[in-house]
């Protein structure tokens, strides 16, 4: 890895956490707009270490993911730092429609769609506890003060800057025609088919699910069975006897 | 362009790793560890592409179902919580912290700081206030 790339990372980490510290909700505001220019300052830069990893003629493409993953970085940038509850759970909405759209980018249609079918009802669910629980005062005491953002953004930062240089040092550069390596023996038993066979491709998923994993599948079942007699057994009111 | 999806898995990831340890909202907590699901998805996924089989789309499903089984506990929960101190502050609920640590005193925000509640339109009365009876005035304060 080039020393400026990694001078990029560095940059992209520090500025970012410094825009998420200064847009953090607390009782002083006034940081509001140098933070949301440090946090602009990291998009750019994050967008210019993307735009050095796309190879000859992915210019459509990246087009596209560009906004997208600009889109879902901001909304993820905005479900932590908003004060009010409801705002947090309309940018995670956000941030779960532009993975939805990255999803579709990288042939999963049907995860595209489940993510949004599963993901918005659980915001309309979490809206309503919402409603229901917490906007009796306005926006209150706790949700103005953030516990420790400095500790937090540091270590958060730590960590970042090592992913993206454990990822950039080993995917530099590298197009996305990456094949199985030739003569391994491929555990699936069903094909995988991209974007050539439009229309069977939530077939073949299927295929794969029923036919190579069918043990996760039933143990998922039981783990959804679990869920429900536990929250229901949870949130039951006790009644007296 | 696969490392430019992992960034933004790992971008995601990090970001609901601030959002858990920073807020103290119950709900918003919550909110964050879905995030950082949805970065680890992201990863899956794009390697699913990369190495052109269906693990990876499996597996993000199957991560779409603990999330689905988690969210269901995870509110039930909150209801718990709720109805035991009538507030999502998880610093309420400290008392569960080990027994060495410290305990966290969140109280200390400046009363200076507390921005004031909304200032709501008023209207310019109008016309002349009518005399009220006595009758009026105590049927008045017994409804």
């Amino acid at each position: 890895m080039s020393g400026a790339m990694q001078a990029l990372i560095v940059a992209i980490a520090i500025s970012g956490g410094l825009g998420v510290f200064l847009l953090m909700p607390r009782a002083a505001t006034g940081t509001r707009p140098a933070g949301l220019a440090l946090a602009g300052l990291s998009l750019a830069l994050l967008v210019v270490a993307w735009c050095a990893n796309f190879g000859e003629g992915d210019l459509p493409a990246g087009l596209v993911f560009c906004l997208l993953a600009a889109l879902t970085v901001v909304a993820g940038v905005m479900t932590v730092t908003r004060r009010s509850p409801v705002s947090c759970a309309l940018w995670f909405a956000s941030v779960v429609i532009g993975t939805s759209g990255l999803f579709m980018l990288q042939n999963a249609q049907f995860l595209a769609a489940a993510t949004i079918i599963v993901y918005a009802g659980a915001i309309i669910v979490m809206f309503l506890f919402v409603v229901m629980l917490a906007q009796q005062s306005g926006v209150s005491f706790y949700d103005r003060t953030p516990r420790e953002p400095a500790l937090a953004i540091i270590s958060a930062g730590i960590l970042l800057v090592l992913l993206l240089s454990v990822i950039v040092s080993t995917h530099h550069g590298e197009s996305a025609s990456v094949r199985p390596i030739a003569g391994e023996p491929s555990v699936s038993k069903t094909a995988f088919m991209s974007s050539d066979a439009a229309g069977q491709h939530v077939a073949g998923l299927g295929r794969s699910l029923f036919a190579d994993h069918w043990l996760s599948l039933e143990i998922a079942g039981a783990v959804l069975l679990v869920a429900m007699v536990g929250a229901i057994a949870i949130a039951a009111r006790k009644e007296r006897a | 362009m696969l490392a430019n999806y992992l960034i933004v898995g790992a971008i995601l990831f990090v970001l609901g790793a601030v959002g858990f340890l920073t807020r103290r909202n119950m709900i918003v907590m919550f909110l964050s560890a879905e995030m950082m699901l949805q970065g680890v998805s992201l990863n899956l996924v794009a390697f699913s592409n990369v190495w052109s089989n269906w693990h990876g789309q499996i597996f993000t499903i199957y991560i779409l179902t603990i999330a689905a089984a988690e969210a269901a506990i995870a509110l039930a929960l909150v209801v718990k919580l709720y109805h035991r101190r009538g507030s999502l502050d998880v610093s309420l609920w400290q008392d569960l912290r080990e027994p060495d640590q410290p305990a966290i005193d969140d109280d200390a925000e400046p009363a200076a700081s507390v921005p004031a509640p909304p200032a709501w339109p008023t209207l310019t009365p109008a016309g002349v206030e009518p005399r009220h009876t006595d009758e009026e005035i105590e049927e008045a304060t017994h409804v």
